[in-house]
């Protein structure tokens, strides 16, 4: 999942470096819009519906990544 | 030197005179603003309902050296406002006088700061152009020659910055956020606004603006009369699709509005009139530019990305219309929302706007 993620990001926003410990907005920089539309894209990729408070609250790759592998456990159970 | 109150026709003349030989002058600005003087001189604009107004010439040698119009609007009671302000260069000591005028009239009203550049409400006009001097410009968007800015830099005024940004082109940049807008486009619904409900919706407008910007910097609660006749005069000129609302099931959470660049029509140095209406139906076609005048959303819905869906919205008008580059209106730098999504999306910032204000306790 995070090679996943690194395709993602360098196609969208250009960033080089993802590891699970980057966070989203200090060292990717993204916006607001720019987050929330990762997050639809994810949404797409993987069938899932993030909730809003839940997703705000996420701070680096593996935060997203965990909360990611919830909810298709639970989509997939 | 003296100040004079405007008072009568013959008043009311020479200032609009004084206004429109500044502009003659100037070989790239377009005068928006004459028709709105025009209308609150002869009273007939909801504008001077509920506002103290003076309009004041400065005179020198019985000639008209600089010009603005005091106004105290009593839903924002902490500021005295001098809008509408014009000069003749090095008129130093007359913008002393006119400001210390505005100064004693906010003493008297009890208000605690002067703000130079606010024309009544922030929907008639905020700021003084403080970059791009030479540029014309788009409609609605202040003109004005460098020097009015070095008069209220030098009575020691505190400066609050706006930015405006521009397009060059309709560019893909939009798509890169597709996965965000179809999910806006799942979510909400996207309406015009209806002509036929002219009413319903103008009043939908109102209470957006309203809650919207409840909390912004000299916004003021507008009444839907107000809105209603503002909306009426823009409607003369733009079509139903420059006003788009968006809607959470049945209710109306965000809107924008945008148009073409008007001042396209328009020879530099005069002034945007009647006889604009005509060469709009005639050449309204042949505008290249829009401006996005403004949009809104509400608090609860601010984190959504909904403006990106509303932008989207009007892309996909303006692209089918043949229009080829956008300018935004201003926006406050404190701002910091409006301005990381004008620069996710724009080429580049474009002109700078001050607005001044001043302790008067």
């Amino acid at each position: 999942m995070l090679n996943d993620f690194r395709v993602i990001v360098k196609e969208l926003y250009g960033v080089e470096r993802v590891e699970l410990t980057s966070a989203f907005k200090t060292d990717f920089g993204l916006t607001s819009f720019d987050f929330v539309n990762l997050i639809c894209l994810i949404e797409e990729k993987y069938d899932v519906e993030l909730e809003e408070k839940k997703y705000r609250s996420l701070n680096t790759v593996e935060d997203l990544i965990q909360y990611l592998e919830t909810l298709i456990a639970e989509r997939d159970a | 030197m003296k100040l004079t109150k405007v008072m009568d026709k013959r008043g009311q003349k020479a200032f609009i005179r004084f206004r429109k030989e500044l502009y003659k002058r100037n070989p790239v600005y377009v005068d928006n603003n004459l028709f709105m003087l025009k209308e609150v001189f002869a009273r007939k604009t909801s504008f001077t309902e509920n506002k103290q107004i003076s309009v004041i010439n400065v005179e020198k040698d019985e000639t008209v050296v600089c010009q603005g119009i005091i106004v105290y609007a009593k839903d924002l009671k902490d500021y005295i406002q001098l809008c509408f302000f014009e000069s003749l260069p090095e008129q130093h000591e007359a913008v002393r006088l006119l400001v210390e005028e505005a100064i004693r009239v906010g003493k008297k009203y009890g208000c605690k700061k002067l703000v130079i550049g606010l024309n009544g409400h922030v929907n008639y006009g905020l700021g003084f152009l403080n970059s791009h001097f030479d540029t014309i410009n788009s409609f609605s968007a202040a003109a004005n020659p460098e020097y009015y800015n070095a008069y209220f830099k030098e009575l020691g005024c505190e400066e609050i910055h706006l930015n405006s940004y521009r397009m060059n082109t309709l560019d893909e940049r939009i798509h890169k956020y597709d996965p965000l807008i179809r999910k806006l486009n799942k979510n909400y619904t996207f309406r015009t606004f209806d002509k036929k409900e002219f009413k319903k919706y103008a009043q939908i407008y109102t209470d957006l603006n309203n809650r919207s910007f409840n909390n912004h910097r000299y916004y003021y609660t507008r009444r839907e009369k107000e809105d209603i006749e503002m909306l009426k005069e823009l409607f003369l000129f733009m079509k139903p699709d420059s006003l788009i609302f968006a809607f959470d099931g049945d209710t109306p959470v965000g809107f924008i509005m945008w148009y073409p660049d008007f001042n396209e029509l328009v020879k530099p140095g005069d002034y945007f009139g009647a006889k604009h209406y005509i060469k709009n139906k005639l050449f309204g076609s042949r505008i290249r530019k829009i401006k996005v005048m403004e949009y809104g959303v509400l608090p609860e819905y601010r984190k959504t990305g909904l403006p990106l869906g509303l932008l989207n919205k009007v892309f996909e008008i303006v692209k089918r219309r043949g229009f080829t580059s956008v300018e935004s209106s201003w926006i406050l730098e404190e701002n910091r929302d409006s301005n990381s999504f004008c620069e996710a999306m724009c080429d580049q910032l474009y002109k700078r706007y001050v607005v001044y204000e001043k302790e008067i306790c």
